[in-house]
């Protein structure tokens, strides 16, 4: 069972490792959680507000129904999380690695997902506006059902799988026709 | 150490807002340690507003001018600082276990990227790597491991610097 927990009282050194809780209807604002480690912790209703995740290693996330506003996550290592019903603007992900990512019926605006790792990563029935992938390596991005509007992928690279000459060989293969990209990813 | 300019130098300015933390007051830190000790001059936050290049790099520095006789046969471009943390105070943080030879794993697969998206947009990266939140003691083991595992992986090692080793003035 996991134990309620209030954020928007957390004070940098309170703890660094922060998991099995719940989070409901907080606004957590100008909150610095620099290297904290996040596991396990789902957050609904929830409001992030100039916050910032540098170096943070966060795993199996759940946010609903959230809000985020200026926050980011950069050069951290984040796995298995899921946005449902969320608004993201101004959200910075970049230098980050980025494993099993959903995002579901969620509107997206200006998100960075530059300079980073991005493994399975998959966007839903959602509003991506002012997206960057710029300089990042991205291996199984999927984009469904979505309305899309100012998609950058430059410098971006897919992680591609080939056979030469009968042996299995993984490439990096730059992402320079947006429209057909799109296409395959979708 | 000039406060105006740490402040300044902790601050990055992206299309987020601007973004103060630890990790950039330690960014801030390393990079004037650097300049002080002559190896790295011109230093700048890289433009990540309006600089569709400088977000695409994603870079900790941008500088102008560099020690020749350190970087030679270089002309570096940027400057990415790496932070490693001693694995007890991971612990006592109750973070998932961490050892020494994890994070430089770690910051190798890092390096290599950073360079390769570098040179992939004529640039050259240069890593400051602080050992100032490693004990002293452990020092000389991380800089060897870390120097041995490049050279296993190809990689450079003089485009790599280590600040705050045991013999650093500080």
């Amino acid at each position: 069972m996991k134990e309620i927990y209030n954020l928007s009282e957390f004070k940098q050194g309170d703890f660094y490792l922060f998991s099995n809780k719940i989070v409901l209807n907080q606004t957590i604002r100008k909150k610095d959680f620099s290297e904290c480690s996040i596991r396990q912790v789902n957050f609904s209703n929830c409001i992030f507000d100039r916050t910032s995740f540098p170096c943070t290693k966060c795993e199996n996330l759940t946010f609903e129904s959230c809000v985020f506003q200026n926050v980011s996550f950069k050069k951290s290592e984040l796995e298995n999380f899921i946005f449902q019903n969320c608004q993201l603007t101004c959200t910075d992900f970049g230098k980050s690695n980025l494993m099993d990512f959903g995002f579901i019926n969620c509107k997206l605006n200006d998100i960075f997902f530059n300079a980073g790792e991005l493994t399975d990563l998959k966007f839903d029935n959602s509003q991506l506006q002012d997206v960057w992938f710029s300089g990042s390596l991205l291996d199984n991005v999927k984009i469904k059902n979505s309305t899309l509007e100012k998609i950058r992928f430059d410098g971006a690279k897919a992680y591609k799988e080939v056979y030469i000459n009968g042996v299995l060989t993984t490439n990096h293969i730059p992402i320079k026709d947006y429209a057909s990209f799109l296409k395959e990813i979708s | 150490m000039d406060p105006a300019r740490f402040a300044q130098l902790s601050i990055e300015l992206t299309k987020v807002g601007p973004q103060q933390n630890i990790i950039t007051e330690i960014e801030a830190l390393t990079i004037l340690q650097a300049e002080e000790q002559n190896l790295v001059g011109g230093i700048s936050r890289p433009d990540m507003i309006n600089s569709e290049k400088e977000r695409k790099l994603n870079l900790d520095f941008k500088i102008s001018s560099w020690n020749e006789h350190i970087f030679i046969g270089l002309q570096p471009t940027y400057v990415d600082i790496k932070s490693p943390l001693d694995p007890e105070v991971i612990r006592a943080r109750n973070e998932p276990e961490q050892t020494l030879e994890d994070q430089v794993d770690n910051l190798l697969k890092t390096i290599y990227i950073q360079r390769q998206r570098a040179t992939d947009n004529q640039e050259t990266v240069i890593h400051i790597i602080t050992l100032l939140r490693i004990k002293p003691s452990d020092r000389a083991y991380f800089m060897d491991n870390l120097k041995n595992k490049a050279l296993k992986q190809n990689l450079d090692v003089t485009r790599i610097l280590f600040l705050n080793t045991s013999i650093d003035r500080i």
